[in-house]
C-alpha cells in the first residue's frame, strides 16, 4: 500500500479502503476508486497509519535535492524565542511579531535549521524581490522563484500567493516547510486552498496583525498552526523599535466638498437603510453584494466610493500635504494615500515619487534605493508600501486615508520604526472633520494601541 | 474571473439563466463597437469614463460593460510603454530633492536640462501608466454578430469559475475535449450509452466547494461547439446560493478555433519521430475511443502496419496514474479484445516498474517518450524500420 501525492491531494491506493476511512480527511473518491484527502493532512494520515501499525510506503514528498548550505544568521533574543516556541509547536504556528523587527530573520533561521525544501509565500511581486534578496544575503544558491512571470523551481523558492494558487498541485508535494508571510491574509478566501493542497509538515505564518475573528483564526490554526509567540510594537518600541509620535491633524472641507459630500452621504445611506427594513440586522458587506445587482444599488456603491475619494483627498489635506513636506524638508517622507490616482495627484502636485502597482519593478527598485541615499525626498503610495516592504530609515509618514482599516495602518506605521539612536517617528494622520473619516481615524488608532 | 458586477443573469428557482447577447442588442453594440473606433490612440483613462456613461442608444448597462470587456479582449497588445517617462521621473523628482525650491523652479530647471518645454515635461511624466496609456486598436474589425458570442462565452464561463463539476452529455468529438481537462489536471470519467456522458472536477472538490478548477472548467466551453449535440450542467455558487447553469447545443456561444491536431509539443514530436523511424507503418492520431463495460477510453495514437492492417498496436500516453489505474485501463482493452497496448508513462510520478501489473507494456519518460523505445515495446526490430 503506497499513500501518494495526487495533484494538490494524497491518494492511498490500499486494497481494503473501508478499513482506514477513519483516517483523517480521508474520503472515498468514487471518480478515481481509492482513499483521497488534502495534502495538507499528510503528516498526521502518516501519523495514523503508523500509529495504527499498517505497513505503507509513504510516496507523498518528492525526494528532491535538498538546499545547500546555510550561511550564519544572527538573530536577535526576541527571534531566537520565537524559533524555539515554534519549534516546541512541531515546527506548526504563527508567530507574531511587529513590522520592523525582523520576521524575515525568523524565517531564514527556520528555513536553516529545517535544512530541507522550503517555500516561501509573500502576498505581493514587491515583496517576492525582496524575499529573494535576503534570502539571498545568507543562502548563496540559487533561489526558485514564482511569480511576476518567473516560473523556476529551486530547494529554497519564493512564490507569490497568486502563483501558488495555480501551481500548488504541481508544487505541492516538493517542500517540507512552507513559509506565509502576512499570514493574516489567510483565513477566510480561495487562496486558503494553496495551503491545503501543499503536503509540507513544518508551517510557519510570520504577521505584524494577526487575525482576530474566530472562523478565520480557526482556519489558520488548520492550516498553518496556532499563534506560538506574539510581540507588539510597544514591546519593542525605545529598544529595537524607534518610538514614535502620533499627532492628529483635523481639517475641514471646503462648503463645496461638503456640499457634495452631505449629497452622496445621503444616497448612500438611504440605499442601505432602505435594504436594512427588508432584510433588518444585514451587514455593509451583505448590502454591498446585492446592491451590485440593481442599478440604485450600483448608484450607492457608487456614491460611497465617491465619498471615500472626497474624503481621503480634500482639499486641505492636500494642502497640508505640501506644508507638510515644506516643514519636513530634511527628513525622509512616506506619504500613505487610499488609491493610486490620489499617489499620482500627490506626486504631480508635489514633485514626490509615488510607487504604485503600475511603477515598474526596476524602477521600484530604483527609487527605493534613491530614497535610502537621501536622492528622493519622499515617496507616496496607496499600498505597495503597506506591507513587508523594506523601506529604509524614514523619519515621518503622513496618513491622508486607506482602503483597509486599522490592519492596514498598524503595517504602515510600522515603516518607520526602524531604529536609530535618538530617534522618535513622526506620523501625521490627516482627518476631514464630521466626515467618515473620524470614526475611520479612531479605530486606526485603536488598532495602533492593541 | 469575470468580476462579479459583469455576471449578467436571471435565477429562476434552482436554477442561472445567462442573460446571452442575441439580435436585439446588435444596435448597441454596433454603436459599441464605433464608439471604442473613437477612443483609438486617447489615453484609456477616457475610454473608461466614456464607459461608465449611456451610448447614443439604450442599451442595459451591465450588459454593455459585459459586451466591452469582450471587446477589451480583442485588443492588440500594447506597445513596450515608452522609456522616457521613467527618466523623466528620474530627473524631476530628484532634482526636487536636490534643489530647494518652488515646484515651478524646479520644473523649469530640468526642462531646460534635458530640452524639453515645461507642459510637455508634466504631460510626459506619468505617459506610460496605464491609465494614460493610448486605447489600442482592436486586432481585427468585429460585426455585432460576432461580438455578441465572444460576450456569452465570457459569460458562461465567468459562471463556470464558479463551478467545481461540470458533466456534459455528448455526441461526437469527445476527445479533444476529454484531452483538454486532462491536460489542465482534471479528473474526467466517462460512460457511454447513447450518448457520451464527461463528468469533469478537479481532486479537491471532493472535499469542500472550490474555484480552483473554475478556468479549466471554462476552457471546455468553446471546445463544445465542435460537437454534433452537447448538454452540459453545472452548479454554480452564485450569491443566491447554489444554482444550476445548463447550455445545450445552439446556445450562443463563441466557438474555439478548430481543435489542434496535438495539444502538446510532447505528442506532436513523439509523431514526428515514429513516421521517421516507421515509414512502413501509418500512426493515426485520436482513434475512435473504445466502449468498454467500465465506460469509454481512450488510445492517443494507432500504429498500423501499411502492409497487413489487421497488424496494429494501440498507444496510450498515461498522466495521473496508479497502479490500480493501470490495472483498470489494461483490464478494459483486454475486454474489448486489445492486446496490443503500449502505455507511455511519465517516471517523474516515481512508480517503481515491479507495482505494475505483469502483462503491461510500459515505456516510461521524462520529458520526451523516446519512439525508438516504443517501437521495441511493440517487438518491432529496428530492421524493418
Amino acid at each position: 500500500m503506497r499513500l501518494l501525492f495526487d495533484r494538490g491531494t494524497l491518494l492511498f491506493d490500499a486494497p481494503e479502503a473501508s478499513r482506514f476511512a477513519h483516517l483523517p480527511g480521508m474520503l472515498w473518491d468514487p471518480r478515481v476508486g481509492a482513499l483521497r484527502a488534502p495534502a495538507h493532512r499528510h503528516r498526521e494520515v502518516a501519523s495514523a497509519l503508523a500509529s495504527a501499525g499498517v505497513r505503507f510506503s509513504d510516496d507523498v514528498m518528492r525526494r528532491d535535492a535538498p538546499p545547500g548550505p546555510w550561511q550564519s544568521i544572527a538573530i536577535r533574543g526576541y527571534q531566537r524565542e520565537a524559533l524555539d516556541a515554534w519549534a516546541r509547536a512541531h515546527r506548526r504556528g504563527v508567530v507574531v511579531l511587529p513590522t520592523g523587527s525582523g520576521k524575515t530573520r525568523v524565517a531564514l533561521a527556520a528555513m536553516a535549521a529545517v535544512a530541507k525544501p522550503a517555500l516561501c509565500l509573500v502576498p505581493t511581486r514587491v515583496l517576492l524581490d525582496q524575499w529573494c534578496q535576503e534570502i539571498a544575503a545568507v543562502y548563496p544558491h540559487e533561489i526558485g522563484r514564482f511569480g511576476d512571470g518567473d516560473r523556476t523551481l529551486a530547494p529554497i523558492t519564493v512564490s507569490t500567493y497568486e502563483s501558488a494558487y495555480r501551481h500548488m498541485a504541481e508544487l505541492g508535494d516538493r517542500f517540507a516547510l512552507v513559509i506565509v508571510d502576512e499570514a493574516h491574509h489567510f483565513g477566510g478566501g480561495a487562496q486558503d486552498d494553496a495551503l491545503e493542497m501543499c503536503a509540507a509538515g513544518a508551517r510557519l505564518g510570520l504577521t505584524a496583525t494577526p487575525v482576530t475573528d474566530d472562523r478565520a483564526a480557526g482556519i489558520l490554526d488548520r492550516l498553518i498552526g496556532p499563534t506560538v509567540y506574539a510581540l507588539g510594537i510597544a514591546d519593542l518600541a525605545g529598544t529595537y523599535l524607534a518610538d514614535f509620535e502620533v499627532v492628529t491633524m483635523r481639517l475641514d472641507l471646503t462648503t463645496a466638498e461638503r456640499e457634495r459630500y452631505d449629497r452622496l452621504v445621503a444616497a448612500y445611506r438611504g440605499a442601505f437603510r432602505q435594504f436594512q427594513t427588508l432584510a433588518p440586522g444585514a451587514t455593509w458587506a451583505e448590502f454591498a453584494s446585492a446592491a451590485q445587482r440593481s442599478e440604485d444599488g450600483r448608484a450607492a456603491l457608487r456614491a460611497w466610493r465617491a465619498t471615500r475619494r472626497l474624503v481621503s483627498r480634500c482639499e486641505a489635506k492636500l494642502a497640508a500635504v505640501s506644508t507638510l513636506l515644506a516643514r519636513h524638508r530634511g527628513a525622509r517622507v512616506l506619504i500613505f494615500v487610499a488609491d493610486n490616482d490620489a499617489a499620482y495627484a500627490i506626486a504631480r502636485a508635489n514633485l514626490v515619487m509615488p510607487l504604485t502597482c503600475d511603477i515598474g519593478r526596476s524602477e521600484r527598485a530604483e527609487a527605493l534605493a534613491r530614497f535610502r541615499a537621501g536622492d528622493l525626498r519622499a515617496l507616496v503610495s496607496a499600498r505597495v508600501l503597506n506591507e513587508g516592504l523594506d523601506v529604509p530609515d524614514a523619519d515621518v509618514a503622513i496618513v491622508l486615508g486607506g482602503a483597509l482599516g486599522e490592519r492596514e495602518h498598524v503595517q504602515r506605521v510600522g515603516r518607520l520604526l526602524r531604529p536609530r539612536p535618538g530617534k522618535c517617528a513622526l506620523v501625521y494622520e490627516l482627518v476631514a472633520r464630521q466626515t467618515i473619516d473620524v470614526r475611520q481615524a479612531a479605530r486606526r488608532r485603536r488598532g495602533l494601541a492593541a | 474571473m469575470l468580476p462579479k458586477a459583469l455576471l449578467v443573469y436571471r435565477v429562476q428557482a434552482d436554477r442561472v439563466l445567462p442573460a446571452f447577447l442575441g439580435e436585439a442588442d446588435h444596435p448597441w453594440l454596433r454603436a459599441l463597437i464605433d464608439e471604442r473606433e473613437r477612443f483609438v490612440g486617447r489615453p484609456r483613462h477616457e475610454l473608461a469614463a466614456r464607459a461608465r456613461e449611456p451610448l447614443a442608444i439604450a442599451s442595459p448597462p451591465r450588459r454593455r460593460a459585459l459586451a466591452a470587456h469582450a471587446l477589451e479582449g480583442l485588443a492588440r497588445p500594447t506597445a513596450k510603454p515608452p522609456i522616457a517617462a521613467r527618466r523623466i521621473r528620474a530627473e524631476v523628482f530628484g532634482a526636487a530633492a536636490a534643489i530647494d525650491a518652488p515646484r515651478e523652479v524646479v520644473l523649469a530647471e530640468v526642462a531646460q536640462r534635458i530640452e524639453m518645454p515645461i507642459a510637455k515635461l508634466e504631460h510626459e511624466l506619468f505617459a506610460d501608466l496605464p491609465a494614460l496609456r493610448p486605447v489600442p486598436p482592436l486586432r481585427q474589425a468585429i460585426a455585432p454578430v460576432d461580438l455578441a458570442p465572444r460576450a456569452n462565452l465570457a459569460l458562461v464561463q465567468g459562471l463556470l469559475a464558479r463551478a467545481d463539476q461540470v458533466t456534459i452529455d455528448l455526441t461526437g468529438n469527445a476527445l479533444p475535449i476529454v484531452r483538454r481537462a486532462k491536460r489542465a489536471g482534471l479528473i474526467v470519467n466517462v460512460t457511454s450509452g447513447a450518448t457520451t456522458r464527461v463528468t469533469f472536477s478537479g481532486p479537491l472538490a471532493l472535499f469542500h466547494h472550490t474555484r480552483i478548477y473554475g478556468r479549466a472548467l471554462g476552457a471546455i466551453v468553446p471546445l463544445l461547439a465542435w460537437s454534433s449535440r452537447f448538454e452540459l450542467e453545472a452548479r454554480c455558487r452564485l450569491d443566491e446560493g447554489e444554482k444550476l447553469l445548463r447550455l445545450v447545443s445552439g446556445d450562443p456561444i463563441a466557438p474555439a478555433v478548430e481543435p489542434l491536431a496535438f495539444d502538446s509539443a510532447l505528442e506532436e514530436r513523439f509523431a514526428r519521430d515514429v513516421r521517421r523511424l516507421a515509414p512502413g507503418w501509418d500512426l493515426v492520431r485520436d482513434p475512435q475511443p473504445l466502449a468498454t463495460d467500465r465506460g469509454l477510453v481512450f488510445p492517443d495514437f494507432v500504429l498500423i502496419d501499411r502492409d497487413d492492417t489487421r497488424r496494429r498496436w494501440l498507444i496510450e500516453i498515461v498522466g495521473y496514474w496508479t497502479p490500480a489505474y493501470i490495472a483498470r485501463k489494461l483490464a478494459a482493452y483486454r475486454a474489448v479484445e486489445e492486446r496490443n497496448v503500449v502505455l507511455c508513462i511519465d517516471e517523474r510520478q516515481r512508480c517503481a516498474a515491479g507495482d505494475l501489473p505483469p502483462d503491461a507494456r510500459v515505456v516510461w519518460f521524462r520529458r520526451r517518450v523516446d519512439p525508438g523505445a516504443v517501437l521495441t515495446a511493440m517487438g518491432i526490430a529496428p530492421a524493418t524500420f
